[in-house]
């Protein structure tokens, strides 16, 4: 019998990719198949991530210079270093979250403050209408003043869409008092609500499971398709070829029959197994979506797990989908389409109401540095508005945190 | 029988380089880079050493002699002439060579592998000069006789892009396996083939992959003749002998 050689086949994977025509539906052609066979060999430790990384680097230098678009592999090259060992990670500790929910007029427009996160830098969540003016020079910023009397200018970070503003003002030089009772923001008085919130946090370990199918369960989870579909059957080739899965293994067909659907191409969500049959997914409904419209304040940490640990500050939702604002060390435990790293194995974000749905989601903004992480994760589906509560369960690959959250709105 | 040299029956390729005000030849012949509007390379270089005017020949020189026995070589440079790199000239601007400033790291933060401008540079030189550098490495690779995964698959790319695009099967799946005895089977779907490394050198190099509708299964300089050992169109094997120009090494004037 010969031996798999993992780098090998990497190499021929990478080298066939290379000479034929980018796949469209892959939006790119080598970088994906090459790097979800890397993923594969380096998920079931058949090859170690750094001769993967560099097999990948060598096959992105290569595109490049034929002149092809260079997606996931290039990401590769701004790869945080992995310097973050599980020894030196401690759970993140909890920041100061308050609610706030009040309107506050500003000279261009009415902008509601949902909430203000006390870090390093006091992080005020904001949504609202302006009018088209207040554009012209870029976002507009706020004059922020806290009880000792630190007064403030934040400047904005987000996004906006006509009219419409949705993000975060930062103060940019000084810090406000993290322990302030009240915000003064464009002359008007906020009061702060402090929640008491101990939300439950627990720790579940997966059911084991063989790590070649683990690893093409999370191929096909939507996080992991960077907006495109999974290359799924060069994962299964690769597994197959390392001697990791047998070609006939009947999951391989349920695996198969999940792909299917949740790429939209074919089959309905009957008769999947759980938790895709009751996974919520974004429409983009022409009508705008029936979620609920608020935030609730979480401000809950995990204990280390999977080699990272996860902090969730807030929930906010609107009509089309919902997201958290979260810290996560190290950063490189999120996927991140600018700064992550694709060989690594990253948190999948699940969530599940009362209402018997579940939900998954897709890193948004993220700021990364070597050891931690912030930034939103995004959830397209809206959430069930009945639903009176959800747990949160950022995902590994051995255990899952579940953070229960009432959703109770403000 | 004398045992010729690698580079007999490659034949020689020129590119032009801006050194100082001038144009420049560059020369690729008989295994080596020459500078032949250069009298004394190595007293230029000890001058550019002590601080004089940096000599672009004698750089592209010294590149060269750094990237010879460079295995990424055989990843980065084109297949063959399917494979197309757009040429641009030494020393020229590179905006890929920015993207790629950014060091690749590995566990610590480590560099695994840096491919710099002067990669770039060396791939991208008209001529027909990268197709040299790849020679050259390739007969390092077999003058050690030693195989890498890196070498092979290259050599693998280089097969297949010929071999399957010469049979009109462009989407089978190429089973290629290193073997002094050169073989190709047909089978459906699959095309098993059996050829040593020192193909890339022998035929590849030379230009010989393909020569009148017949795939070439290895090459060697008689005499100033290339005796090649070629697959017909159905797949019958034959001995053609083709004389060589006399501007190639090995050729009876060339030599």
């Amino acid at each position: 019998m010969s031996v798999f050689d993992a780098e090998l086949h990497l190499r021929l994977v990478a080298e066939r990719a290379l000479l034929e025509a980018p796949d469209p539906r892959h939006g790119g052609g080598e970088e994906t198949v090459a790097t979800a066979a890397a993923r594969a060999l380096v998920a079931i430790g058949a090859l170690a991530a750094e001769t993967a990384g560099e097999v990948l680097e060598e096959y992105t230098f290569a595109a490049t210079l034929r002149g092809h678009e260079v997606h996931e592999l290039f990401h590769h090259l701004h790869a945080p270093p992995r310097t973050a060992g599980p020894a030196a990670l401690e759970p993140l500790r909890a920041r100061r979250v308050a609610a706030i929910g009040q309107d506050v007029a500003h000279a261009a427009g009415t902008l509601r403050l949902t909430y203000v996160i006390f870090g390093e830098r006091a992080e005020l969540g904001v949504v609202g209408l302006l009018d088209e003016s207040a554009f012209n020079h870029g976002p507009p910023s706020l004059r922020v003043k806290d009880d000792t009397g630190t007064e403030v200018q934040a400047e904005f970070a987000g996004g906006w869409s006509g009219r419409q503003l949705h993000g975060t003002f930062y103060p940019m030089r000084r810090t406000l008092s993290p322990t302030t009772r009240w915000l003064e923001v464009e002359g008007q008085r906020l009061e702060l609500r402090d929640e008491d919130a101990h939300h439950e946090v627990r720790l579940e370990p997966l059911r084991e499971s063989d790590p070649a199918l683990r690893h093409l369960w999370r191929q096909i989870t939507p996080d992991e398709w960077s907006h495109r579909p999974a290359p799924l059957e060069t994962v299964i080739d690769t597994l197959v070829a390392s001697g990791a899965l047998v070609v006939d293994h009947p999951e391989l067909d349920t695996i198969r029959r999940v792909h299917t659907a949740l790429d939209g191409n074919g089959g309905g969500k009957r008769g999947l197994p759980e938790p895709w049959r009751s996974l919520r997914r974004g429409h983009g409904h022409p009508r705008g979506g029936d979620g609920p419209r608020g935030v609730v304040v979480v401000g809950a940490v995990t204990p280390v797990f999977d080699e990272c640990a996860v902090a969730v500050d807030v929930l906010e939702s609107s009509e089309d989908g919902w997201s958290l604002i979260v810290r996560v060390t190290p950063s490189a435990a999120v996927k991140s389409h600018f700064g992550g790293d694709p060989l690594r194995s990253h948190l999948v974000w699940w969530a599940a109401d009362d209402r018997r749905h579940t939900y998954v989601a897709h890193t948004g903004n993220w700021d990364g540095s070597e050891t931690e992480g912030s930034g939103v994760i995004q959830f397209e589906a809206p959430l069930d508005a009945k639903a009176s509560y959800v747990d949160l369960m950022p995902t590994g690959h051995t255990h899952r945190a579940v953070i229960r959250v009432p959703l109770v709105w403000r | 029988m004398a045992v010729s040299a690698w580079w007999e029956g490659v034949p020689p390729a020129v590119t032009r380089v801006r050194c100082g005000d001038a144009v420049h030849r560059v020369q690729w012949r008989d295994g080596a880079l020459h500078a032949l509007d250069h009298a004394d390379v190595d007293g230029e270089r000890t001058l550019a050493a002590l601080g004089g005017d940096p000599c672009a020949c004698i750089e592209l020189l010294d590149a060269w002699t750094r990237f010879a026995a460079d295995e990424h070589v055989l990843v980065l440079a084109s297949r063959g002439p399917a494979d197309r790199i757009a040429s641009r000239e030494w020393g020229a601007e590179s905006d890929e060579a920015h993207a790629f400033t950014y060091a690749p790291r590995g566990a610590g933060g480590a560099s695994i592998v840096s491919f710099d401008a002067e990669h770039l540079s060396l791939l991208r030189l008209p001529g027909g000069l990268p197709d040299r550098l790849v020679a050259t490495v390739a007969a390092n690779v077999v003058e050690r006789g030693e195989v890498s995964s890196r070498a092979y698959a290259a050599f693998y790319g280089r097969v297949r892009l010929v071999l399957l695009d010469w049979l009109g099967l462009p989407d089978a799946e190429l089973a290629l396996t290193l073997a002094d005895a050169p073989t190709v089977v047909v089978e459906t779907h699959v095309v098993r083939a059996a050829l040593p490394f020192s193909w890339l050198v022998d035929v590849w190099a030379r230009g010989l992959t393909t020569l009148l509708g017949r795939f070439t299964l290895a090459a060697r300089v008689e005499d100033g003749t290339y005796v090649l050992s070629v697959l017909t169109p159905d797949l019958a094997l034959e001995e053609l002998r083709i004389a060589m120009n006399p501007a190639v090494p090995g050729s009876r004037s060339g030599t």
